[in-house]
């Protein structure tokens, strides 16, 4: 153990939980100076100094060091209060001027952090202050230290509110960033004054490179643009999605193993000149001044990427090691690794929340910590027979097994165990696939990003030189892309989980590392035994206790559009529309419905509902067709369920019309109604709507869809009677008719409308409607996820972001 | 204060073992491994190769009595054997040059105050020096001359022929084997002076006494120190 492992572990953890205890300045402060007094008193005692003895004095460090992240101080002059100020309808957009901290393209947008120093207000420029994420529409080459001048739309971060959902506002706010912006078009973006000269020149280097790469006929140039310049949202989605079930995503983003790629390909070249001079290799330790030239390559390379935060933190650490290497004082893996944690957090405090940081960090501590017990192992299956003589083509077959597959594998073992649970909690999947997918990517990688920065290095030098560096960079990606593809169309490529608990990752890694090192001490066997049935027997035995006798119904904040999700008693599953957008890369299947049932522990879904097939209640279904168990599915058979369609036949999902001729089902104690006619003539999409009445003991809920006036007059003339109603389309005004109140004459009415939505759901009509009926009003919009759970008598509300348990 | 801070951020770690050791280099355990095989009086007072008894003085052995070598002393701190061949093959083979100053500082002792010289390190052949990228004997000689002060004169003696791998050869061959690969290209530089050869381990002697033949051609007083020996039991 080196010295500054605990220090590091400390630090982090002071970061990561400072704020969650609840320790502000004064304690913070308090804890580091009784720490300081430890340590000081251990001094002078003379007591053997340990490196444990410095735990408290870097949490309570750690700590302190997080709080202007966690508690972001608001001067009046801060951004965020004029923000509040503005009416959310007043949305002409304000003109903001400040410097570029960091500049990420993703494709078609740039995302933006801003220093921002003053506003345009309605009397000029006024002083202000406050860090702003903007997102451009359009790529804009931006670099740190430029000063530049946007007409924003500044908004308030915030989330759906559901749980399991990843809480954009927070990490927003972990970097100092409470407002956002968005920027129509790179034109309204305009640069004062560009950074000092360098940067200026870097800008010019960077987008040269990118133009080359279009025009060198490569084919794959987003994928290359993304490991030179960095930026991966010109990558096809397919392809990107390959690369993630395979556990292979790691390779598009440039981390830690592209920068240290760079410094070992840079080693060996240096060391490979070096060896042409006799006289070099006489006058200097050649392996130690192509260490030190290593660093250089590794150094242009991040800055040619942009400087992003993960690449700073990569070269951070490559460096460190080649550092740790350069000074001959022997090889403390595991310290040099602290070295490097403790000052990418002085730096970037809020990595310690960064999937990246975890996955690298993950990574290399497994590692160095398994790698020798793995070797250990594969020595005693690899060992040579004793008399076999070296020589002939069996032998060196297995030579080259032995030096150079199985050192990769073993790697590619380690690193998987160590990152396997953060990608899990991040991602909620494990690549089953990942073992074979890395060990071929990795190395094609290691083709591929050293000839693409050997080619940027030719460009200024002749185009043709470039091209021909280029070419092994295409080729090697496109074995690399060929080959993933391949391993993600695997069955069971990779597994959907539900995220793990911190306790349950805690435990996993115990576990690795007892098992892992159970020979060496008794303790090991003991902890790995805990551990073992802390992690598996436990879980079990609760999913053993029987299920709730309670139905519980969420509805789910999705934006603009509908979801519910049903729990009823017997533990069947029913899912209700899944929300749906127009923005591609936003799936409210994949991106709140799913990450929910995963976080619940749901895999499948018994009965899923179509109310109608439009978009705001169809498009979130599609992904979860294809990614979950679903036992049938009922709609009203109105319109056409296109990709929908496709995703269901695919998985072979029995697919039922339901509406009033279709009797009413008993499932387990829940009756379920179907109150939309059949073939209504003169009713438009909303107005087929499937509607439901799910009635439990003295409690019932109606489901509503998007039904109108037409409807409602048809279905008063029924029994409707509910104790919740699911405020038909939205809450617009042309719906929730009084006549219609009148025979549901609800306690509730749940309204699922979109924050700021532009149809101005719920209507302000429909609303006072609610209330001259006599319904309280809970909305998605305002308190996120709503949740009701009944045993049939009494009914109880929970709202996601407001609370409110009752 | 600069020590102090580097041993925090890179703690020095056994070079051989990977555990933790209070100073760069090797760990107390590897320490008193090496020292166990660290030679002893009595030795021949000219080669340096240590007699089987323990008992007695130095004096010249057999072989030299017989065949004057061309150096006047030759000393080797270690025997060629246990953690001490691990070391010396982890640096030769291994390619871990940060062995050469804990290797350099173990060996010093052998030298007895032979001051004023110049440090030789036997040369490799400029192919074999580019196939391995290092040549241990320069980095030990290296170490030495900083840390006795000494001059260092490593692109003088050359090695012309690629005499190839001694080891497995017979003493005679190995003498014929080297016969005529070295060269001097500035004997001048070594009138009147006293020489130090370098080399990491001596088997029979053959290559340093090459060297030894040139350099007092040249009109050196040479001397050898090689950090192992190779010991017929």
């Amino acid at each position: 153990m080196g010295p500054l492992l605990p220090p590091f572990l400390s630090f982090a953890s002071g970061i990561a939980l400072g704020g969650a205890i609840g320790m502000g300045y004064v304690a913070s402060l308090g804890a580091l100076a009784l720490s300081s007094f430890f340590v000081l008193a251990l001094y002078l005692k003379r007591v053997r100094f340990s490196p444990l003895s410095l735990i408290p004095l870097f949490f309570s460090l750690g700590s302190l060091y997080i709080i202007p992240y966690s508690a972001v101080e608001v001067p009046s002059s801060h951004i965020l209060n004029m923000v509040r100020k503005e009416s959310p309808a007043d949305r002409a957009g304000t003109q903001v001027e400040g410097v570029v901290d960091i500049a990420e393209s993703t494709g078609r947008r740039t995302r933006v952090w801003l220093d921002l120093d003053r506003v345009r207000g309605t009397d000029g420029w006024v002083i202000s202050s406050g860090k702003v994420l903007l997102t451009v529409n359009a790529k804009v080459d931006l670099l740190p230290g430029d000063r530049v001048r946007a007409l924003a739309m500044l908004s308030e971060p915030r989330t759906f509110g559901n749980p399991g959902e990843f809480d954009y506002r927070l990490w927003l706010k972990r970097r100092g960033v409470l407002v956002t912006g968005y920027v129509k078009s790179d034109r309204l973006v305009e640069r004062v004054r560009k950074g000092e000269g360098a940067a200026a020149f870097l800008q010019k280097t960077r987008s040269k490179i990118a133009s080359f790469i279009d025009s060198s006929g490569a084919a794959w140039p987003e994928p290359l643009k993304a490991l030179v310049i960095s930026g991966q949202g010109g990558i096809d989605r397919a392809l990107k999605e390959a690369f993630a079930i395979t556990g292979t995503a790691h390779i598009l983003s440039i981390s830690g193993l592209h920068v240290g790629m760079v410094a070992a390909f840079a080693y060996w070249a240096a060391l490979f000149s070096l060896r042409r001079s006799e006289r070099a290799l006489l006058a200097f330790d050649a392996k130690k001044i192509a260490l030190a030239l290593s660093a250089i390559p590794a150094i242009a390379y991040a800055v040619l990427a942009g400087l992003p935060v993960p690449t700073q933190r990569s070269l951070i650490m490559v460096i460190a090691f080649i550092v740790s290497f350069a000074s001959g004082r022997g090889k403390d893996h595991l310290n040099t690794l602290s070295l490097a944690g403790l000052i990418v957090l002085a730096v970037f405090p809020s990595s310690v929340w960064d999937a990246s940081f975890q996955l690298s960090f993950a990574a290399m501590a497994s590692i160095i910590i398994l790698l020798p017990r793995l070797n250990e192992l594969s020595g005693f299956f690899f060992r040579k027979p004793d008399g076999e003589k070296d020589g002939g083509l069996k032998w060196a077959a297995l030579r080259f097994l032995k030096h150079r597959v199985l050192p990769l594998l073993l790697v590619t073992i380690a690193a998987g165990l160590g990152t396997s649970p953060i990608l899990a909690f991040h991602f909620h999947r494990v690549s089953l696939s990942g073992l074979l997918a890395n060990l071929v990517a990795v190395p094609l990688a290691g083709i591929c990003v050293p000839s693409l920065l050997v080619s940027s290095a030719l460009l200024p030098v002749s185009e043709i030189l470039a091209w021909l560096a280029l070419f092994p960079a295409d080729m090697a990606f496109g074995f690399m892309a060929r080959a993933v593809a391949f391993f993600a169309s695997l069955p069971y490529a990779s597994v959907r989980v539900k995220p793990p608990s911190p306790v349950e990752a805690g435990l996993y890694y115990l576990l690795l590392f007892s098992v892992f090192n159970i020979t060496r001490a008794r303790v090991f066997r003991f902890a790995a035994s805990v551990a073992a049935v802390l992690l598996f027997a436990l879980p079990m035995a609760l999913e053993l206790k029987e299920p709730s006798s309670n139905l519980r119904i969420t509805w789910l904040s999705v934006g603009q559009g509908d979801s519910a999700f049903i729990e009823l008693p017997g533990g069947k599953t029913m899912l209700i529309d899944a929300g749906g957008t127009n923005n591609p890369d936003f799936d409210t299947g994949e991106r709140v419905v799913a990450p929910f049932l995963r976080s619940k522990g749901v895999e499948r879904i018994d009965y899923m509902v179509l109310s109608h097939s439009q978009q705001d209640h169809m498009g979130g279904l599609v992904f979860l067709a294809r990614n979950m168990d679903v036992g049938e599915f009922w709609w009203n058979g109105v319109g056409a369920l296109n990709a929908l369609e496709a995703a269901l036949d695919e998985m072979g999902v029995t697919k039922r019309v339901v509406n009033s001729s279709v009797v009413r089902r008993d499932i387990d104690g829940v009756e379920i109604e179907f109150l939309n006619p059949a073939g209504q003539t003169g009713f438009d999409t909303n107005d087929s709507s499937l509607v439901l009445r799910i009635i439990y003991g003295e409690k019932s809920f109606l489901f509503t869809g998007d039904i109108g006036e037409k409807a409602e007059r048809l279905l008063a003339q029924k029994d409707v009677r509910a104790d919740v109603l699911k405020a038909p389309h939205h809450g617009s005004k042309y719906s929730s008719s009084a006549v219609f109140l009148g025979a549901v004459r609800p306690s509730v009415v749940v309204v699922s409308a979109g924050w700021l939505n532009s149809f101005g759901f719920p209507h302000a009509e429909a609303l006072e409607r609610y209330k001259e009926a006599g319904a309280e009003v809970m909305r998605t919009d305002i308190s996120g996820a709503i949740t009701m759970e009944t045993d049939g008598k009494t009914l109880m509300k929970k709202a996601h972001l407001t609370g409110g348990e009752r | 204060m600069l020590k102090a801070l580097l041993d925090i951020v890179f703690p020095p770690v056994c070079l051989l073992c990977g555990e933790r050791s209070l100073k760069k280099g090797f760990c107390e355990v590897c320490l008193v491994l090496i020292e166990k095989e660290r030679i002893t009086t009595p030795i021949c007072s000219t080669c340096g190769t240590p007699f089987p008894s323990p008992k007695g003085v130095d004096h010249e052995c057999g072989r030299c009595l017989k065949e004057r070598p061309h150096f006047k002393a030759a000393r080797s701190a270690f025997v060629f054997d246990g953690r001490l061949l691990d070391a010396i093959h982890r640096f030769k083979y291994g390619g871990d040059t940060s062995l050469a100053g804990p290797l350099a500082r173990s060996a010093l002792n052998a030298l007895d105050q032979s001051s004023g010289c110049i440090i030789v390190p036997v040369p490799l052949h400029s192919a074999k020096l580019r196939a391995r990228g290092f040549n241990q004997s320069l980095l030990i000689a290296r170490e030495l001359a900083r840390l006795t002060a000494f001059p260092l004169s490593y692109n003088n003696l050359k090695r012309a022929r690629d005499t190839g791998q001694q080891v497995g050869l017979k003493s005679d061959e190995r003498n014929k084997n080297v016969a005529g690969a070295f060269i001097l290209q500035d004997p001048a530089a070594f009138k009147g002076k006293k020489a130090l050869l370098i080399d990491d381990v001596i088997t029979t002697g053959a290559t340093i006494n090459e060297c030894a033949r040139l350099l007092k051609l040249a009109g050196a007083e040479v001397f050898a120190l090689t950090v192992a020996r190779t010991v017929k039991v």
